[in-house]
């Protein structure tokens, strides 16, 4: 019977296996006060390892999906402006990049743009009008040959109402749109839905779907390799028209697993990571490691699901609000390494006001105005449906909830699961959570764009939608950021919307990675960075 | 291994009467009288480790200082020995203990139903499959080898695809995982005992085939299912954790061991070690306890030894 006995200790160590995994990360890379570095020479060389927590999508500029995947290609292509990431601005300044200068027409419907001279593609092929026009073409034009329908309906939001690009001289371009639309080259220098610049000639030769497996740009780094759920490699463009940058090469790891990554900082085999949990800040910063402080340009916020009959009345959307203390979500569940955020608005973002409030923290309001909706205690019963990753979020947020009387039920599924279900909500479901921001006042628009995903009827809230409307195109620069503050303020009465918290750790650095700095953007610059001794 | 690959010699023995057979537990019976008292011991000691955590379980309500799902988050990962925490606290500010204690009534029932189940099914398909002809045992069985191939994960998303995450879908998983191995294991111990002679013996008697399924083989394997199902339960209890760390078993808050396990790993490498450790233990202890208790037990099914008894 010994077979048995064996099978019994399989058991009890594949038991102790799951609990011990992880225990036998090593202790640490070691500590110096990295801080201390500002006075030091800038060395050129190395190789920079990254930590993705998720594998990015296609490396298409067109394509683009997911900050991790923005991370990595903003590397290889560059917009026609880009901000500035230095961190020393906040909302982050428009700066030229692949274009030198801008103007836009009286009435905000033309903007012509003077191409940067002397920019190549990693291919050696130059950068001109002609090669931005087939950009365009790529994602607006049916006509072309290489029109990309994929890429045309993601930069919808934002080209859609593109009449015509057009070639003015060999380094002049023009774009018009059939509205007023001031926020162009904000948007230019963002990672979704916007028109980074990859070389046409790839695409012609390779096809549209082909692109990502050979991406070429005008950027600093240009591709080597990728490896599904492994890594992808780039390496210094030699004929970079800009600085050059300090490191030899760049390697993105893909680490899924938050344990896994963070070890893989600790031990040394990478020097980045992104997505740090709040429960680790303290042990990295113990073991000498940065994690540098900021917020980025995001906020975790909570949707009602419209199609839920119990939403429709702004008492009880109002009611969750109050009854939910924000500061004290930041200060438990996430150590205080959170701000807590009462604006629809992330912070980095123009328009972002931090002295905003919706309906503060109150209770007895919350209890009273379930009341007066008709909802005594334990009667108002809903789902709230998360991602595991944000599990924890939703337990904290069943007990909050109880104490105003509600009863809440949690779902928690894998990604894609969850992404289904937000989307297409089952009878009971009430609230889902997201995280999304961008640093420009369109991302409102967009936002709010999110929310009708979610069975908000936009028709049922017209103030919102024409206030967004009217500052979406503006033809009054001045009016332009003002107009988006009175959008955000009528979202925001309207209570459509429960903005939560704000990270403020996210990355973690080892402690000789120099150069390093988080502005107010979902991503990073690493062509300032290099590594010490 | 020894039971597997045991040579197919020995059925004369069986002949000569049944407790001279030399067969599963031959080894066994030669012990002494003190090696059966240790095995007897074992048993002993296993099902007082079980009876003590089922009695914890049924009766958590009234053992568990704290209600296991509410918890204070300003006190999260408080340490073992904590005052008013004997084990801690966790993520939420939780009881761990009080949780461990809860925990127990959807880990052990949980592995405990869908290993009856898979055991039920398991068993059905290798008996008729060792008694049937070539054409259906060959279906049976080939059915039983895509099962092994088929990706757990994938058929466990379906079920929380079809029923929604729960319960049902972890008991499900369970049953996909172990039907398999329990019919691979039994199929094989029936087209052993088939071949036997004590069955032909019965065939040339004119006893019929449901009698010779039921009275003959089927308390001739009935000792290998019991262990084998036994030793399953502590590993199901492991597996149903990775089910409801991927979000579709048990739904939080709920106490559940796994669970446990998957919440508390996330904090190992920050320090907090015990948050997974401790119910990472009581999975080990229980897992172990059911293995003791499967292979003692495997003596008081044992035909031979219990025939000799009487």
């Amino acid at each position: 019977m010994r077979t048995k006995r064996w099978l019994g200790v399989g058991a009890a160590i594949l038991a102790a296996a799951v609990v011990l995994s992880g225990c036998s990360a090593p202790a640490g890379a070691g500590g110096t006060d990295a801080a201390a570095a500002g006075d030091e020479t800038p060395q050129y060389g190395g190789d920079l390892v990254v930590g993705l927590y998720l594998e990015p999508l296609a490396l298409d500029p067109h394509r683009q999906g997911y900050w991790e995947t923005y991370r990595v290609t903003r590397n290889i292509f560059e917009g026609l402006t880009r901000e500035d990431t230095s961190g020393s601005t906040d909302p982050t300044e428009i700066q030229p990049a692949l274009a030198t200068d801008w103007s836009v027409s009286d009435d905000g419907t033309t903007w012509t743009f003077d191409l940067r001279e002397g920019v190549t593609f990693h291919d050696g092929s130059p950068f001109d009008a002609e090669a931005l026009d087939k950009n365009v073409r790529r994602i607006s034009d049916p006509t072309y040959e290489f029109y990309d329908e994929n890429s045309a309906k993601k930069l919808a939001t934002w080209f859609g109402t593109l009449t015509s690009g057009t070639v003015v001289d060999d380094h002049t371009y023009q774009f018009q749109f059939s509205a007023p639309f001031l926020g162009f080259p904000r948007i230019l220098a963002q990672s979704m839905s916007t028109l980074a610049i990859g070389n046409p000639a790839v695409w012609e030769q390779y096809g549209n779907d082909g692109f990502a497996d050979h991406p070429d740009g005008t950027g600093p780094y240009e591709f080597v390799s990728r490896t599904i759920g492994d890594r992808i490699e780039l390496k210094k463009f030699d004929g970079y028209w800009g600085d050059e940058p300090y490191l030899d090469s760049l390697t993105f790891r893909i680490i899924p697993n938050n344990q896994t990554r963070l070890a893989s900082l600790l031990s040394g085999e990478a020097d980045l990571i992104s997505y740090v949990q709040p429960e680790d800040v303290q042990t990295l910063e113990d073991q000498g490691f940065q994690v540098p402080e900021g917020t980025g340009s995001s906020l975790l916020y909570i949707s009602y699901n419209f199609k839920n009959p119990a939403f429709a009345d702004e008492k009880v959307r109002q009611a969750l609000i109050y009854g939910l203390d924000r500061q004290k979500l930041a200060d438990e569940l996430y150590n205080g390494y959170a701000e807590p955020q009462y604006s629809f608005q992330p912070p980095g973002n123009e328009a972002y006001d931090p002295d905003v409030r919706d309906f503060e923290y109150d209770p007895a309001k919350a209890i009273d105005l379930l009341k007066q909706a008709g909802y005594g205690e334990g009667e108002l019963k809903f789902t709230i449906v998360v991602d595991v990753a944000n599990q924890n979020t939703a337990e904290w947020l069943q007990s909050e909830y109880k104490q105003i009387g509600v009863d809440v039920e949690i779902v928690s599924l894998d990604r894609t699961s969850y992404i289904a279900r937000a989307y297409g909500p089952e009878e009971g479901d009430g609230l889902s959570l997201d995280e999304y921001g961008g640093t420009y006042a369109e991302w409102l628009s967009q936002g709010f764009t999110g929310l009708a995903g979610k069975g908000l009827n936009p028709a049922d809230f017209p103030d919102i939608t024409s206030a967004i409307q009217a500052a979406a195109t503006t033809a009054d620069p001045d009016a332009r950021i003002g107009l988006w503050k009175t959008a955000e303020e009528t979202l925001r009465n309207d209570a459509v919307v429960i903005p939560t918290v704000n990270l403020t750790r996210y990355y973690a650095l080892g402690s000789n990675v120099r150069g390093f700095d988080w502005p107010a953007t979902n991503w990073y610059d690493l062509s300032k960075v290099w590594l010490a001794n | 291994m020894s039971v597997l690959q045991r040579p197919a010699g020995e059925a004369v023995a069986a002949l000569t009467g049944p407790g001279r057979d030399p067969g599963p537990s031959g080894s066994r019976r030669r012990r002494g009288p003190r090696s059966r008292a240790r095995v007897n011991a074992q048993v002993v000691i296993a099902l007082a480790i079980i009876a003590v955590f089922v009695l914890l379980a049924v009766f958590a309500p009234l053992i568990a200082p704290y209600d296991p799902v509410a918890g204070d988050a300003s006190q999260k990962y408080l340490p073992v020995g904590s005052p008013g925490f004997l084990l801690g606290t966790d993520e939420q500010g939780r009881d761990i203990l009080s949780r461990l204690i809860w925990g127990g009534r959807t880990s052990m029932l949980v592995s405990l139903i869908a290993v009856v189940a898979s055991t039920l099914v398991g068993s059905a398909l290798a008996l008729t499959a060792g008694f049937a002809n070539d054409r259906v045992a060959g279906l049976i069985m080939r059915s039983i080898d895509v099962m092994f191939a088929f990706p757990v994960i994938i058929a466990a998303l379906a079920f929380a695809i079809i029923l929604g995450p729960g319960l049902l879908v972890v008991v499900l998983a369970i049953v996909f995982v172990a039907t398999p191995y329990v019919t691979r294991i039994v199929f094989v111990e029936v087209k052993r005992h088939r071949g036997r002679e004590y069955v032909e013996a019965a065939v040339s008697l004119g006893a019929g085939f449901w009698s010779i399924l039921f009275r003959e083989v089927l308390p001739n394997v009935a000792g290998q299912i019991v262990v084998y199902a036994t030793g399953l339960v502590g590993a199901m209890i492991v597996f149903s954790s990775s089910i409801s760390a991927l979000g579709i078993g048990v739904q939080p808050p709920a106490a559940d061991w796994g669970r446990m396990i998957s919440e508390g790993a996330k904090v190992i490498i920050s320090g907090n070690v015990t948050v997974a450790l401790l119910p990472g233990l009581v999975v080990l202890v229980v897992a172990l306890a059911f293995n003791w208790l499967g292979d003692g037990l495997n003596d008081v099914f044992d035909p031979h030894k219990r025939r000799s008894r009487s």
